[in-house]
């Protein structure tokens, strides 16, 4: 009996022992990974913390949370209300700062929220969810700074149109307006009022002059191909339908009929950040600030010397309190809006070698919206007018008041430094367009204005979505350049389908990659404004 | 395991204390299974519980999420404070705690059958009180995990098969109940792996479905009972920590546990296909596995002792071959979308790592003379 123990115990460690002595010396001297991890950003990574330490402080406070539910159960027995709580609430879900998750999403506007839902509803207990967000709204017990007040989300106009030119962005259209046709059954939480997105559908308008007709012909019929409905209208057709309308220089329109209009982008976001925050995604209140990088010398991908490819392995998070703390994880997700291009440069986007020396082109661009007030104008059942000169108005409320604004030319653009609007931009470009195409804007009266970044891709002005050729678990889903907001229900059920799926289901975003900045081929969409 | 434990010299994380906690183990361990006293047996096996805890605490990855450390405390300590009344009932009654000589049945009564026989069946686990397997498994480092499911859990057995031996006239009547329960819980934790999510939890799961038989041939008190639990025990050891290391390779590429986000790992990582299939064939007991040896001798002494049980057997294999398969298709198949243009190939000393897992497993079945009826 005794000999055969021997031998088990034996059996079962002399390959230990021998693994030891033969290879963890030969490893300590010579073997070529043994290396440090290493920092992008002039940040230094959190300590780590004396296991000692740790194991003690892990079972006091296991022992303390024991002995706090057996108190609070033993109250309740009793019958004793519970008023004064012992153990103050955290923020984090389980009371401590998530360290690890399998996906992590930099940014927590409506791409990164919607991001979050659609993973976190495929799967709900089996992959861990964190968004990183530094301008967070009110999160219900807990009041913390700012509430999103420079995200580009909730400074939005809040339009839906499917009348591009790309097939991408019709059917990404389409199916945010069914999403947002069905949000309640899609976002609804318990013990909330049901989201409502305010969604008006009159339609937009899209006004083309004799150069641009054929095109907005051609878009309009791949459009209806693509399933949108959408009506073309001469001058005299659209006299008739718009009676305010003056058709100088105006030779075709393309008005849409359904799945067309504006809602509001703020109960979006908040629909979706409730239902990801119920279905267990933990938001974070932080600034990522820098990456730390794990050396893999293992890898082979194209275009790399093989043994210097180093993988992003956690991210480091500045905290409210100014705490350094770093997320590891096993996806990170790139959705950060206008400072998308600050967040890549953290990952050696653009200041590596290879792949990694094309940066991404996504910059912060600002954006004046003004509100109007006119006595006579456009009735109800106006669409979103734009002006080829892309001018472009919307009706706002029952009152005469108007939302318009006008992407400046090139040489005309604002500095991004801050939000402050430029009323001259109003009189100088916006105002003469729009009352020569609507007679009745002839007297307005500016009542407020605001201003919002868009997220812009300095490349094609088209959304980037993908991973990154040379990281394996780094996806981006930025640069939408205006029309993100009634896109993003669909990009986040692609990078879901892209993650857990493993290609893309229902539409295919293939060609919005990021490679097509590598091998140069933009793709360019006719019909921005 | 100190192989797979590279990531910590890596990041220099008190590499050295971590290095004095294995040894220390490892030491305990040694003397547990060497140990001709009862007493002896006893201090080493509650003495390796502390450098468990601290592996598992210290270096784990988060381990206040699930309270690992006080279920890891509460089950197998106040399980096997018993233990110690029975040693001491032992001595009261023969006067010696020599394992050679206590081979008559020395206790009079069934309290202290009780007593031995919990403490082992908690640590094995048994299929009730096997709450604390998965959670210390899932918050514990690549090598805590490894000597947990390689070893400690044998410790059980092992004390068992130690202990039946002068329990027997109780055992008789009373054994029925373990190996009821045994059966029917290994039959309920496949189904549950059928619902994992989490890498290392599954394994995990599967451990405890695995020494389920175990279990229940040595309850049956048959030479053939011994000889299968002890060939499945060396071979589980085997199995259990090769596949805690493969999930720790896949950890250590992707970053991340959960099953539904490591997919298509073939074209991740195309060498380690082939260990996947090998140890998840051994797991599942297929030719010619050591694994194998062991089934088939258990099943033989657990139908001769009743042939009922060969419903659940039935259903248990199955069902460990669905999860088996399960797992191996979902995390190698498929496609892993940002991966495409690039994949790994192995480091050397994780392909030696598991090689010299799937050795033993593989080539000991035709030594089965050596390896089973050394009882």
């Amino acid at each position: 009996m005794f000999i055969s123990t021997m031998f088990k115990a034996v059996n079962t460690f002399k390959c230990r022992k021998f693994i030891k002595v033969k290879f963890v010396n030969l490893y300590k001297n010579a073997c070529f990974c043994t290396n440090k991890s290493e920092v992008s950003s002039s940040y230094e990574p959190p300590k780590p913390e004396n296991p000692f330490k740790r194991t003690f402080r892990i079972l006091g406070n296991d022992m303390k949370t024991a002995k706090n539910k057996v108190q609070s159960f033993i109250t309740k027995v009793q019958g004793v209300r519970e008023v004064t709580n012992k153990v103050p609430k955290s923020p984090y879900r389980d009371g401590v700062f998530p360290e690890h998750c399998d996906i992590a999403i930099i940014g927590g506007g409506a791409m990164g929220s919607s991001i979050a839902y659609w993973l976190k509803q495929r799967a709900p207990n089996a992959i861990t969810v964190t968004v990183i967000e530094k301008d967070p709204s009110v999160n219900q017990n807990i009041v913390s700074w700012g509430q999103y007040v420079d995200a580009s989300t909730v400074l939005s106009v809040g339009g839906l149109r499917q009348q591009f030119s790309l097939e991408e962005n019709i059917r990404m259209s389409l199916f945010g307006a069914e999403f947002l046709r069905n949000i309640k059954q899609h976002l609804s939480v318990e013990g909330h009022d049901p989201p409502d997105v305010q969604f008006t559908p009159f339609g937009y308008l899209c006004l083309a002059s004799e150069e641009g007709a054929q095109q907005l012909e051609e878009n309009a019929n791949l459009q209806k191909k693509l399933g949108a409905k959408n009506e073309l209208l001469t001058p005299v057709k659209l006299k008739q339908k718009f009676p305010w309308i003056n058709t100088d220089g105006i030779a075709l329109g393309c008005h849409g009929l359904e799945n067309e209009g504006w809602f509001d982008p703020w109960s979006l976001l908040y629909a979706f950040k409730t239902k990801a925050l119920s279905l267990g995604v933990e938001y974070v209140d932080g600034e990522a600030v820098g990456f730390e990088f794990k050396k893999m010398p293992d890898m082979l991908t194209e275009g790399v010397e093989p043994g210097s490819y180093e993988a992003v392995e956690k991210v480091l998070v500045k905290t409210e309190s100014g705490e350094l703390r770093s997320i590891k994880f096993g996806f990170v997700i790139i959705a950060a809006g206008p400072h998308s291009a600050r967040v890549a440069k953290m990952a050696r986007i653009g200041t590596g070698e290879g792949m990694l020396s094309i940066p991404l082109p996504v910059e912060p661009r600002k954006r004046y919206v003004f509100c109007i007030n006119c006595k006579n104008g456009p009735g109800l059942n106006t669409p979103l007018t734009i002006d080829p000169s892309g001018a472009y108005f919307r009706r706002e409320g029952l009152a005469g008041n108007y939302i318009c604004g006008r992407s400046p030319l090139p040489e005309e653009e604002p500095s991004v430094d801050n939000l402050d609007v430029d009323y001259d931009f109003f009189d100088k470009n916006v105002w003469p367009i729009l009352a020569k195409r609507v007679p009745a804007f002839e007297s307005v009266k500016v009542k407020s204005a605001w201003s919002g970044y868009y997220e812009y891709n300095t490349y094609d002005e088209n959304g980037i979505v993908g991973p990154h050729p040379y990281y394996t678990n780094l996806y981006i889903a930025t640069g939408f350049s205006g029309h993100g907001i009634q896109h993003s229900p669909a990009v986040g059920r692609s990078v879901m389908e892209m993650i857990l799926d493993g290609d893309f289901e229902t539409i295919d975003l293939k060609r919005m990659s990021f490679d097509r900045l590598i091998t140069d081929t933009p793709l360019i969409e006719q019909n921005i404004f | 395991m100190l192989l797979a434990r590279e990531s910590v010299f890596r990041s220099s994380y008190f590499s050295e204390f971590f290095l004095f906690m294995v040894l220390f183990l490892m030491i305990i361990l040694f003397c547990s299974f060497g140990s001709v006293d009862l007493f002896s047996f006893y201090l080493f096996f509650e003495g390796r519980l502390v450098p468990t805890l601290f592996l598992i605490l210290g270096w784990g990855y988060q381990p206040e999420r699930l309270q690992a450390g006080i279920y890891l405390i509460l089950y197998t300590l106040f399980a096997s404070l018993p233990l110690l009344v029975g040693v001491i009932g032992v001595y009261n009654s023969s006067g010696l705690l020599c394992f050679f000589f206590l081979s008559d049945p020395c206790l009079s009564r069934v309290f202290f059958y009780f007593c031995m026989v919990f403490a082992f069946l908690v640590r094995i686990p048994l299929f009730l009180v096997h709450l604390w397997l998965p959670k210390a498994h899932v918050e514990a480092p690549i090598s805590g995990s490894m000597i947990l499911a390689g070893v400690l859990l044998k410790l059980g057995g092992y004390g068992l098969i130690r202990v039946m031996v002068f329990l027997v006239n109780f055992s008789f009547n009373l054994n029925f109940f373990w190996i009821s329960i045994s059966l029917l819980g290994g039959f309920l934790v496949r189904l549950v792996c059928l619902r994992q999510t989490d890498l290392k939890s599954l394994v995990a799961y599967s451990s405890v479905a695995h020494i389920g038989i175990v279990v229940c041939g040595i309850m049956t008190v048959n030479y053939w009972g011994f000889c299968g639990s002890y060939v499945l025990m060396i071979a589980h050891g085997l199995c259990s920590s090769g596949l805690f290391c493969l999930v720790n390779i896949v950890y250590e590429r992707t970053g991340s546990r959960s099953l539904l986000v490591n997919r298509g790992l073939m074209c991740l990582i195309p060498r380690m296909s082939i260990w996947w299939f090998l140890l998840r064939s051994c797991n599942m007991a297929a030719p010619p596995s050591l694994n194998l040896l062991g089934e088939v001798v258990l099943f033989r002494s657990l139908v001769s002792w009743s042939w009922l049980t060969i419903l659940m057997l039935g259903g248990l294999s199955f069902f460990g071959a669905a999860y088996t398969l399960y797992i191996y298709s979902y995390s190698q198949h498929g496609s892993f979308y940002s991966g495409i243009y690039s994949c790994s190939i192995f480091y050397v000393r994780e392909f030696l790592l598991v090689f010299l897992h799937w050795f033993p497993l593989n080539l000991l079945i035709l030594f089965r003379d050596v390896v089973s009826f050394w009882l």
